[in-house]
């Protein structure tokens, strides 16, 4: 029998959303925007420390309802030295590599932020260093995750 | 209780990418074979649940896309969207109702029709985690670090697991990879996503597996022998990572100890032959030796070490390769439990346990970060 030549179909699907970010989300972002700064919320049956802010404590099944304000500065808890490419949704093309993803846990709370790391030499990465924010310039900001460009080493 | 169990098994070819077929004719093989193997029609099969990912698929209820293929015209036919062995949990509980002879079981992942990394990252929340770019590969590779950190635990313990199972993987003639690596080729491979490399990571794989149910009436009807399922656990753990503590799994905890209380299991080590687990980064078994508690805290490398969960050892952990060797999405798991039949069926040729093996457990998880796990506790 003859080979079948096999066929493909080639196929970008665009999906169109409108995340609602609702009220701890919005609130979360709209200060990261307009003045810098890091919102958590308190549970107040476990008193854990919650950034970016949930809207139920998953083990108290509670609504941590007092806003707590954070600095600017934490420590890295974990990173990874990223070497694989990756199409960065803010410009659409790969992301240079490597770059450094990190977990921070921001003085005065409980649960770590996924973020990048101004780092990618392994030698100068460890868990436990003091890191702080670097924001885009406030003109920038658009009330996302990504109005912070990066976090930097200060140790 | 009623006894239900496994009366047949199969799965497909695995390959990184299987270009002569579509996912419609990957399933159908696996369907056909696993009737085969039961010496059974379509027509005597009283359901279907199923096990697949819309995003994969690209298609949202993308079973409806495959009920042609899975024998499910005019069944009863259900989606797990999960590891297939969840499916088989399900199938489970309704096959204890009695109103059930049996089910077939099947899942399928044709992942190079998209790719692992859009997959992933479209299962992270879209305000912070998917504008990092965070895919399965990055936040195995977090979870890897922040072990590591806390038990002392190094690279050269991970690659160690990588040579295990890729040695144990090079004599079984059904899986993907089947040459084994020293330590010198794992810690030479390419860093994937620090401290991931590519030997530490498991292959890409595209596959579908499937099992047939049945409760002990039926299978003694049919003079077919059963594998017992005699636990289940199954357990969520919290969604977002920073939020939990990923040095161990929690929930791969909480779903052993329900697995092991329904089995009536008090010291698994020594009551359990074997084990087949969804390792898909080395690091993975050795968090979950512990979480699944085989041993203590930071003690699985020791474990390890100690030849206790090679081919030879008291305890074997994946004797097939396990994940590492290949790792069909959607599937790995369900493999985990047909591997484990084949070995407690004395049929694992060329790479059957030289011990005799009556008891096991197969485990599978789903979601980043190891979020949800599944054990399995089978037994003849
Ligand atoms: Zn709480």
């Amino acid at each position: 029998m003859k080979k079948t030549e096999l066929l493909f179909l080639k196929e970008d699907v665009d999906i169109p959303y409108n995340w609602a970010a609702g009220r701890y989300g919005s609130l979360f972002l709209t200060r990261l925007r307009d003045e810098g700064k890091f919102i958590g919320n308190r549970c107040p049956s476990c008193g854990k420390v919650y950034l970016p802010p949930r809207v139920v404590c998953g083990p108290c099944f509670t609504p941590p309802e007092e806003i707590v304000e954070l600095g600017d500065t934490g420590t890295l808890v974990s990173y990874s030295v990223v070497n694989y490419p990756f199409i960065d949704p803010e410009t659409g093309s790969r992301r240079p590599i490597p770059y450094t993803l990190g977990y921070i846990r921001l003085d005065g709370c409980d649960t770590y932020l996924s973020h990048f790391v101004d780092e990618t030499d392994p030698a100068k990465l460890t868990p436990g260093l003091r890191v702080k924010a670097v924001f885009r310039p406030r003109e920038e900001r658009t009330g996302r995750l990504q109005d912070v460009l990066h976090f930097k080493i200060v140790d | 209780m009623k006894e239900v169990g496994i009366i047949a098994w199969a799965h497909s070819e695995f390959s990184p990418r299987n270009e002569g077929m579509s996912r419609n004719e990957l399933l159908y093989q696996v369907t056909k074979k696993v009737l085969e193997e039961a010496g059974m029609e379509i027509g005597q099969i009283d359901m279907v649940i199923s096990a697949s990912c819309d995003t994969v698929d690209g298609t949202s209820i993308s079973n409806a896309y495959v009920v042609d293929e899975m024998g499910a015209y005019m069944k009863e036919e259900s989606k797990v969207e999960e590891d297939g062995a969840y499916a088989l949990a399900y199938a489970y509980y309704r096959l204890l109702t009695g109103q059930y002879n049996n089910c077939l079981v099947v899942s399928h992942g044709k992942i190079s029709d998209s790719a692992p990394a859009f997959y992933t990252n479209m299962s992270c929340d879209p305000f912070l985690l998917r504008p990092l770019g965070l895919t399965g590969e990055s936040a195995a590779a977090l979870q890897a670090r922040v072990y590591a950190h806390r038990f002392g635990a190094t690279e050269e313990d991970f690659a160690a697991v990588a040579v295990k199972n890729r040695r144990l993987g090079s004599i079984n003639p059904h899986t993907q990879l089947k040459s084994p690596v020293t330590l010198e080729e794992v810690l030479a491979s390419p860093v994937v996503a620090s401290p991931l490399r590519e030997l530490t990571t498991a292959p890409v794989t595209d596959g579908a597996a499937a099992v047939i149910m049945a409760t002990g009436e039926y299978a003694r009807e049919r003079g077919k022998d059963l594998v017992r399922v005699e636990g289940i656990g199954f357990s969520q753990d919290l969604y977002y990572p920073g939020n939990k503590d990923l040095s161990t799994s929690a929930s791969a905890k909480a779903a052993a100890a329900m697995a092991y209380r329904e089995a009536q299991v008090k010291d698994p080590l020594r009551e359990l032959d074997f084990a087949e687990i969804t390792e898909q980064h080395a690091f993975y078994e050795l968090l979950l030796y512990e979480a699944l508690g085989w041993c203590g805290p930071g003690e699985g490398r020791r474990l390890l070490a100690e030849g206790v969960t090679d081919r030879e050892g008291e305890f074997p952990v994946n004797p097939s390769g396990g994940a590492l060797c290949a790792n069909p999405v959607m599937s790995a798991g369900l493999v985990r439990v047909v591997e484990c039949c084949r070995q407690l069926t004395g049929t694992a040729e060329g790479y059957q346990l030289p011990k005799p093996v009556r008891r096991a457990l197969a485990h599978a998880c789903s979601g980043l970060f190891l979020q949800s796990n599944l054990a399995i506790i089978l037994g003849i």
